[in-house]
């Protein structure tokens, strides 16, 4: 009974790591602009985050050692110091975007500026941090992230041709701005597949203490809670592509999102839709602050754990209180948090490579796996993700370079 | 929790500066990466248009609050104004720059009376700036259309 619980709350909290500032931003774009034609590119995405979040959870409850942890132990910290600068730049980005969505949320529903809004955003997520634990963090914010099940209600309300909508899970060319389409197609992966999730995910199985009687249990809860997260980015996809796409509006600031659901569920869809940017939104940015957090203590062997007392692990504390706080100034000096959004989203897949090929080499390691390292299956799974990440690398930055995401 | 600390062994320390260096770089031509030309400010200024539209019919069936509606509508007005303003009209081609100019204006013009009528509160005045919005969008959209169909 007790596994069960867990699983159920795995999945919503997988809703809840799935969809934030980059997911909805990116679907909710991709429908717009291209109607149905980049489902692919979501399901991709879901399909690459499950493979990377059970291994890095398998090698977490495996080892006893975070992905971070491993990688630094097995390269040494001169190979260490890039996927570490790369990350933490990134999930800088990556934060200042989603400060800046729940910073949005809170505009759409109060009139006033975003702007006025991140350095509060910033101090509540801080005292979050300070005085919650790990799992208050997780599954609390998680479940107020169920809000987003409206998104996929109002898909259905809205009866799409399920046909087209299966057939989008094949790759086509887009009839006109490919530079644009395949430019969005990198973000939404990026959205997907951020490197945060799965350093987060791992130090969240070492936090909780997951041994080898969590095996199975790792693997249902990052193949169901992502693939249930992922069915709500395609619902948003889907939504977009029914109410914006015939209406000719694109989505290039976060304002419009707050319509999305209007049509389908009236009132009740511009509360849940701005209770969804914002609750999800919030939760990344407790989530990611926490994320640098762990890499850099995992990195310069701090002592480390959100459960304890800050003042126990003064430095593992000061680093989430500063990365939250500067993350904020972006925003409160008004940088357009959609395109920030969109550009960690692209840099982010561009610097998949430097995560993903180090986590083969790990997973194929019998020092840290034993026999629980990968089969030949597995291989071939993270293997065509090594590949993917590869092209999302190559033509990432020349897509952004040739006004894509302009 | 402390972390396990096992002695640092370096593998292939020669390539990991130049990783460094290239990633630098890259991220510098992603900083520098963005541009828009006449057909796609046309094309902003066409959704934002599209977008007041819609604003005003949710507000119309209360289906939206009025705070949300002034605010989007007053960044609509915004982003519309910032757009005509970077529009080089020689850029584009000479038999749409008239249509092109007048769609702005209207588009420009419908967007202030729906920002003034929400800010009075006046939901029964919507309908018809709406109607004209969208009629300016409509309009873009067409020109839009024809740039690409040459």
């Amino acid at each position: 009974m007790k596994k069960i619980l867990e699983i159920a709350l795995g999945m919503v909290t997988g809703i809840g790591g799935f969809l934030e500032a980059g997911s909805i931003a990116t679907s909710a774009q991709a429908g717009a602009d291209f109607g149905f034609q980049l489902v692919w590119a979501v399901a991709l995405g879901t399909l690459a985050l499950i493979i990377l979040l059970e291994m890095s959870g398998r090698l977490a409850l495996v080892s006893h050692r975070t992905l971070a942890d491993a990688m630094r132990e097995r390269f040494g910290i001169k190979f260490f110091v890039i996927p570490l600068l790369v990350g933490l730049a990134l999930s800088w980005m990556v934060l200042a975007a989603e400060i800046g969505g729940v910073a949005f949320a809170l505009q759409m529903a109060t009139g006033i500026t975003f702007q006025w809004w991140a350095l509060p955003v910033a101090f509540v997520g801080w005292m979050l941090l300070w005085k919650g634990t790990f799992g208050m963090i997780e599954k609390g914010t998680a479940f107020l992230g169920l809000a987003a099940l409206a998104i996929g209600d109002a898909a259905l309300r809205l009866h799409p041709d399920w046909t087209q909508v299966g057939a989008a899970l094949l790759p086509t060319r887009p009839a006109h701005d490919a530079a644009h389409y395949w430019f969005l197609a990198v973000s939404i992966i990026g959205a997907a597949i951020s490197p945060y999730l799965y350093y987060f995910y791992s130090a969240g199985a070492v936090e909780e203490q997951w041994d080898l009687s969590y095996l199975g249990m790792n693997r249902i809860i990052a193949a169901l809670g992502n693939a249930f997260g992922g069915v709500l980015a395609v619902a948003v996809l889907v939504v977009a592509a029914l109410v914006f796409q015939p209406r000719g509006i694109h989505v290039d600031r976060f304002e419009p999102i707050a319509l999305l659901l209007t049509h389908p569920l009236g009132l009740w869809g511009f509360i849940l839709m701005v209770a969804t940017l914002g609750i999800n939104c919030f939760s990344a940015t407790v989530e990611i602050a926490l994320s640098m957090a762990y890499l850099l203590a995992q990195t310069f062997g701090w002592k480390w754990a959100e459960d304890a007392k800050p003042g126990e692990h003064a430095r593992f504390s000061l680093v989430y209180t500063a990365v939250i706080f500067l993350a904020a100034v972006p925003i409160a000096l008004g940088v357009d948090a959609l395109k920030l959004t969109n550009i960690s989203m692209a840099l982010t897949a561009a610097s998949l490579p430097v995560t993903v090929l180090p986590l083969f080499v790990l997973m194929n390691d019998r020092v840290y796996l034993h026999k629980h390292k990968n089969g030949w299956a597995g291989n071939l799974a993270l293997g065509a993700v090594a590949v993917l990440s590869i092209v999302l690398l190559v033509v990432g930055i020349p897509l952004q370079f040739m006004g894509g995401g302009g | 929790m402390r972390s396990n600390w096992v002695q640092w062994k370096p593998i292939r320390p020669g390539w990991a500066p130049r990783a460094r260096a290239l990633l630098a770089a890259l991220t510098l031509i992603a900083a520098a990466g963005c541009s828009s030309g006449p057909k796609q400010q046309l094309q902003t200024i066409s959704s934002w248009a599209a977008t007041a539209h819609m604003t005003a019919d949710a507000l119309r069936a209360h289906h939206t609050t009025w705070r949300y509606s002034a605010k989007t509508l007053r960044v609509a007005r915004d982003q519309v104004d910032k757009q005509a303003k970077a529009l080089k009209p020689d850029k584009l081609p000479p038999e749409v720059r008239g249509p092109a100019s007048g769609a702005i204006s209207a588009a420009r013009d419908a967007i202030d009376s729906l920002a003034i009528v929400t800010e009075r509160r006046d939901r029964g005045a919507l309908a018809p700036h709406a109607a004209r919005a969208d009629a300016a969008a409509r309009a873009l959209d067409s020109i839009v259309s024809l740039i690409e169909d040459q």
